[in-house]
């Protein structure tokens, strides 16, 4: 079998465009089931990250204004409280200063009225002890002297010692 | 799991359809070649010949290897993507954004962003002039020391660059043959066929001349070894052992760092050509006359 071989140098029109045809083959396989592909999964990647991104930023944002929402909510919280305390306070002083006024003024009046019932309840024995003692004094004068002394005579006479004695004691 | 193991049948398959068009290449020229004696530097092998208008077609090896070359370019490609996600999960993936990235990048900062759509066409020089090249590490003639497959793609390089050239308009183009006077003529058409020549002739003749240096000194090697150490008895006698070492060396110079620049070369200079020779003030000027007289009328 003898062997057929080009020369090191040889151009064959048929062989160039083939070739030719080759490269244009091979170029549309490239961009056809490399490029096309690798690009679309390229984009579809870089959306998905920018989407993600925008994601995070957006609830860190959110993360960011719930904070100071809760601050404000926290502070203005905190003045309540403050506020209620210092009312309660303020009432229950002024109420204890009421309770105590009113405390005082019923034991003043209550003092007062017993001093009153007792001067009366003074007077009133008083009153009793002179009439008594002016009956005795005129039983013990009339049996003393039965005959000799009218008792109308003797009546002032008595009543007028006695209310001296009264004023003595 | 059943959705699991149907993916790695297909990739099964597409790596076999990217490794099989070589083993098919190689078992061809197995069966077809016949064991040479001595040393012979020639051109591809014609397998058979197909008459055609003009000039008759050969078939040759470096047609062959070329067409294993475009069919296992595909199965890689369809290997790569294969169950590509936006969440990658694969080496392969990660690859195959490399490769685009990497392409697509260097497209852009050497043509700019009008050009952007060349990146695939660029990535094709690379991959089919690197894979080419490299199919000679498996014994195969290399389709690119076959000087017909690269002039093939130098004109068609030569094509884009006219094409491009040609959107500054017609008389603009012409005129720069003039330039700077025009007696420089005949000097600027010679240096505008000498573009395709010179890229085709570059590629092509590194690729053969590293074959041919790798032929020569495996055969010196071979003639040294027999004088050298014939004297010993037997079957080391016949054994050329200087042959071991050295040719693994310029192969991998030869076959793997000079396929690997030659393609890398040839993509950087289509790039630096087809853009300097756009002339994208001139077409934009003209983009924007047309548009306004667009309006007007």
């Amino acid at each position: 079998m003898s062997v057929q071989s080009l020369d090191i140098i040889s151009v064959n029109l048929w062989q160039i465009l083939i070739s030719l045809a080759n490269l244009l083959i091979i170029t549309f396989v490239l961009k056809r089931f490399l490029f096309k592909r690798v690009q679309a999964v390229l984009t579809a990647r870089q959306e998905q990250v920018s989407k993600i991104y925008g994601e995070a930023e957006e609830s860190r944002n959110a993360a960011v204004s719930m904070k100071q929402e809760y601050e404000a909510r926290l502070a203005s919280a905190r003045e309540e409280a403050d506020g209620l305390v210092r009312t309660a306070v303020v009432t229950a002083q002024r109420k204890g200063d009421q309770i105590l006024a009113e405390a005082s003024g019923q034991a003043s009046r209550l003092k007062q009225k017993a001093e009153e019932e007792i001067a009366m309840e003074r007077r009133q024995m008083l009153t009793g002890v002179r009439k008594e003692i002016s009956d005795l004094a005129v039983g013990i004068a009339s049996k003393v002297v039965e005959r000799e002394i009218q008792p109308k005579d003797h009546e002032a006479f008595v009543d007028e010692f006695i209310r001296n004695v009264g004023d003595e004691a | 799991m059943k959705r699991d193991a149907k993916a790695r049948v297909v990739d099964w398959l597409l790596v076999a359809l990217m490794v099989l068009p070589f083993v098919l290449s190689m078992t061809l020229k197995v069966l077809l070649k016949p064991a040479g004696e001595g040393i012979s530097i020639t051109g591809a092998q014609v397998y058979f010949t197909i008459p055609m208008p003009v000039m008759d077609l050969p078939i040759t090896e470096s047609q062959v290897n070329s067409l294993m070359v475009v069919l296992s370019i595909l199965g890689l490609c369809l290997y790569l993507t294969h169950g590509i996600s936006v969440v990658p999960h694969s080496k392969r993936q990660i690859v195959a954004e490399w490769i685009v990235e990497k392409v697509q990048n260097l497209v852009n900062s050497n043509m700019g962003a009008y050009f952007s759509a060349f990146a695939p066409f660029i990535a094709g020089i690379m991959f089919i002039s690197a894979f080419s090249s490299l199919s000679s590490l498996l014994g195969l003639f290399p389709p690119t020391s076959d000087m017909n497959i690269v002039a093939g793609w130098a004109i068609l390089v030569f094509v884009l660059i006219t094409y491009y050239k040609l959107k500054g308009g017609l008389f603009p183009y012409v005129k720069g043959f003039f330039e700077p006077v025009f007696i420089f003529a005949p000097f600027n058409i010679i240096g505008e066929v000498a573009t395709p020549v010179s890229m085709s002739f570059r590629h092509y003749g590194n690729v053969l001349s590293g074959m041919v240096i790798s032929t020569l000194v495996a055969y010196a090697l071979q003639t040294l070894s027999h004088k050298l150490l014939g004297w010993l008895p037997g079957v080391l006698g016949q054994f050329p052992f200087l042959q071991v070492g050295l040719p693994a060396i310029l192969s991998l110079y030869f076959d793997i760092f000079s396929g690997l620049m030659q393609a890398f070369i040839f993509a950087l200079l289509t790039t630096i050509y087809i853009s300097t020779g756009f002339p994208q003030e001139e077409y934009e000027r003209r983009k924007a006359k047309r548009k306004k007289a667009l309006h007007t009328a």
